[in-house]
């Protein structure tokens, strides 16, 4: 019977390659201890602390942690542990997602995107694999008017027709798997060009939808009188700081009374008001192995004209640190995408200017991980407490430094 | 081992028919891993895992309906069938022959695939996974190989082939094989969800921790689409004596 033999051949080694598939790597199947490391959970720093990790979850955090015996140790003695950081403005396209992961920044929140993979976007960030990239979270296409602001991008944006419409509007982009609206209130007046854009009745028609379906509205506003527009149209949050005029009183005791935040995203405003990127941003020799060639053109790439405006430039500065004074949150943003920032690097630039502006480190990196966690309403993310995401970044020494993910 | 029993028999031929012809035998084996290669491992880097899921019962379906119609066909147009039919060997050993050609083809398609997903895709997975990976897709070949008998019992030897590329291949894009149903547009999602494919590769996705399925759902899905083709194959059956 030979013929049954080889049969049995086949069969034999269809089971044998089975059986020899390899397994997940070892650390992922039973608990792993990062000991001897400079933790900020989140909230604060605990020296010496001991992190448990099993399946992608942190299992808890703390100084004084027995480590289980079958556990793998890794000593990072002297090594910073933060949760990974979150970008809470970016425009991700290309190889967004793979840039910014390498400068330890593992959440993003796009404020203009195409919806086209959203579902596979929601798929990938509810993963707790290991990844390339980094998770993301959309708004999906912007609120804007024929010819404004978000049209020239040559992306088709759907237009709201009228506030009796808003509902639907909003409803479709919910469909798109959009996580939050985008409202964006630009008459360029700060930049001196002018521009159609959204009348107030249309943003508080759009921001009552957002709020009946229970999701956020945020809103691009660009001067301090469009800012307070929104506050009043009830937005939750402005993803850009404007810096047209200084922040005045009355402005700061209307955005405390609404609980309202702050994106300042100071990379693109440094490059708007022609700043250029600092040396130790792309001339040092550890984050240029983080930064890509394109990267690097795009962060040395300027915005026309903006040479004009430097003199603004002290009152980003100054509307920072009043605003961060009276304690409105800023959560860190780049706005990554445009000229002059990359994904990853700017996050870090964010976090230097908002430190330059009188943040201290602390602060500042709260606003890149539990805060931005908190107002999204993101579980998880931006901490290391037990049940949080074990998504870590080790950085050698200093925290406001740049950072070497794991 | 009873050298007279018919089903061993006829397995042994099927055995030898394959080995013996293998023009047909490597491109029907190659020819989804080749596209797994393509589009997972090449293309879409970082999604290996879920294309294993859904090429691999791409792989198996393609072997089952291929394997049963147009050799069913063929047969059939040869007087072979009638002949066997004629013989003291039961209906029951003859598909048997058939099924464990099939069955052959799609454990191999599968393990050569998750072979490949290990090596160059990083797909990791428990032994038990793997396991169960090739064990449901394997099985969940049975309903296409139904399929293919009464599609094979129904056709012309001519039209067979082009009929089942005709079926084949939309069937495997439309129910997300080739780009996961999840990126599709909302309408069309809805039109996977009928497809028996789908099912099958949700069950691939909920055994590898990929993407949880409703398995009573599924299940019954592809029994309903299993027992149609059970029908039909039983009428075609019939058919035979009076026809050719």
């Amino acid at each position: 019977m030979k013929s049954l033999s080889g049969i049995i051949l086949v069969l034999v080694a269809v089971i044998a390659t089975l059986l020899l598939l390899p397994g997940p790597i070892e650390g992922n199947r039973g608990v792993t201890a990062v000991i001897g490391v400079r933790l900020f959970d989140g909230e604060r720093i605990i020296q010496n602390a001991t992190l448990l990790i099993a399946d992608g979850l942190v299992i808890d955090a703390d100084s004084e942690l027995a480590v289980p015996e079958d556990a793998e140790v890794v000593d990072a003695s002297g090594k910073t542990v933060l949760p990974g950081l979150i970008d809470a403005h970016v425009h991700a396209y290309g190889n967004a997602r793979r840039d910014a992961l390498r400068m330890g920044v593992t959440t993003m929140f796009d404020m203009f995107r195409s919806p086209a993979d959203q579902s596979l976007v929601i798929q990938q960030r509810e993963s707790l694999q290991p990844t390339e990239q980094s998770d993301l979270f959309s708004a999906g296409y912007l609120a804007t008017v024929e010819g404004g602001h978000g049209t020239q991008y040559g992306l088709p944006v759907p237009i709201p027709e009228s506030p009796e419409t808003a509902d639907e509007w909003v409803n479709q982009r919910l469909e798109e798997g959009s996580d939050y609206i985008k409202i964006i209130i630009e008459d360029g007046s700060g930049w001196s060009q002018p521009l159609p854009t959204l009348g107030r009745e249309m943003i508080v028609a759009l921001v009552d939808a957002a709020h009946a379906q229970g999701v956020l509205a945020v809103a691009h506003a660009s001067t301090q009188s469009s800012a307070r527009m929104a506050i009043e149209a009830g937005v939750d949050g402005l993803v850009h700081l404007f810096a047209d005029e200084p922040v005045d009183d009355a402005f700061i005791e209307q955005a405390l009374e609404a609980g309202i935040w702050i994106v300042p995203t100071t990379p693109v405003l440094a490059a708007v008001h022609g700043r250029p990127v600092p040396d130790w941003l792309v001339g040092n020799p550890d984050t240029a192995r983080r930064i890509s060639k394109q990267q690097r053109s795009m962060l040395l790439l300027g915005f026309p004209g903006s040479g004009m405006r430097e003199a603004r430039w002290p009152i980003v500065f100054e509307n920072v640190r009043r605003l961060h004074e009276a304690g409105v949150p800023l959560l860190a943003g780049s706005d990554a995408g445009n000229p002059g920032t990359a994904h990853g690097p700017s996050l870090h630039h964010e976090l230097a200017l908002l430190v330059e502006a009188g943040m201290t480190p602390i602060e500042a990196l709260r606003s890149a991980t539990s805060l931005p966690a908190e107002k999204f309403g993101l579980e998880g993310r931006g901490c290391l407490e037990p049940g949080c995401r074990a998504d870590l970044v080790v950085i050698d020494g200093n925290p406001t430094a740049t950072a070497e993910s794991v | 081992m009873n050298a007279a029993n018919p089903s061993i028999q006829l397995v042994r031929a099927q055995w030898l028919n394959l080995l013996r012809t293998p023009a047909y035998t490597l491109p029907t084996l190659l020819f989804p891993v080749m596209f797994y290669v393509f589009f997972g491992l090449v293309m879409l880097r970082g999604q290996s895992l879920w294309l294993l899921c859904t090429f691999g019962t791409f792989g198996v379906m393609g072997a089952a309906l291929f394997s049963f119609g147009v050799s069913i066909a063929t047969e059939r147009a040869q007087g072979w069938l009638l002949l066997l039919r004629a013989s003291p060997a039961p209906v029951s050993a003859v598909i048997a022959g058939k099924a464990f050609g099939a069955l052959l083809f799609a454990i191999v398609i599968v393990v050569m695939m998750s072979a490949l997903a290990a090596a160059f895709g990083n797909v990791r997975l428990e032994t038990a996974q793997w396991l169960s990976l090739a064990g449901i897709l394997t099985l969940g070949a049975l309903p296409f190989c139904l399929m293919g008998l009464a599609l094979g019992l129904w056709l012309s030897p001519n039209a067979a082939p082009a009929v089942l590329n005709l079926v084949y291949l939309p069937l495997g894009f439309l129910s997300g094989l080739w780009i996961p149903s999840t990126v599709f547009p909302g309408w069309l999602q809805s039109v996977a969800e009928w497809l028996p494919p789908y099912h099958l590769a949700a069950l691939a996705l909920d055994v590898t921790g990929t993407k949880a399925a409703d398995w009573a759902h599924s299940l019954t899905v592809l029994g309903l689409f299993g027992l149609s083709f059970a029908v039909m194959t039983a009428l075609g059956w019939r058919r035979l004596s009076g026809v050719s």
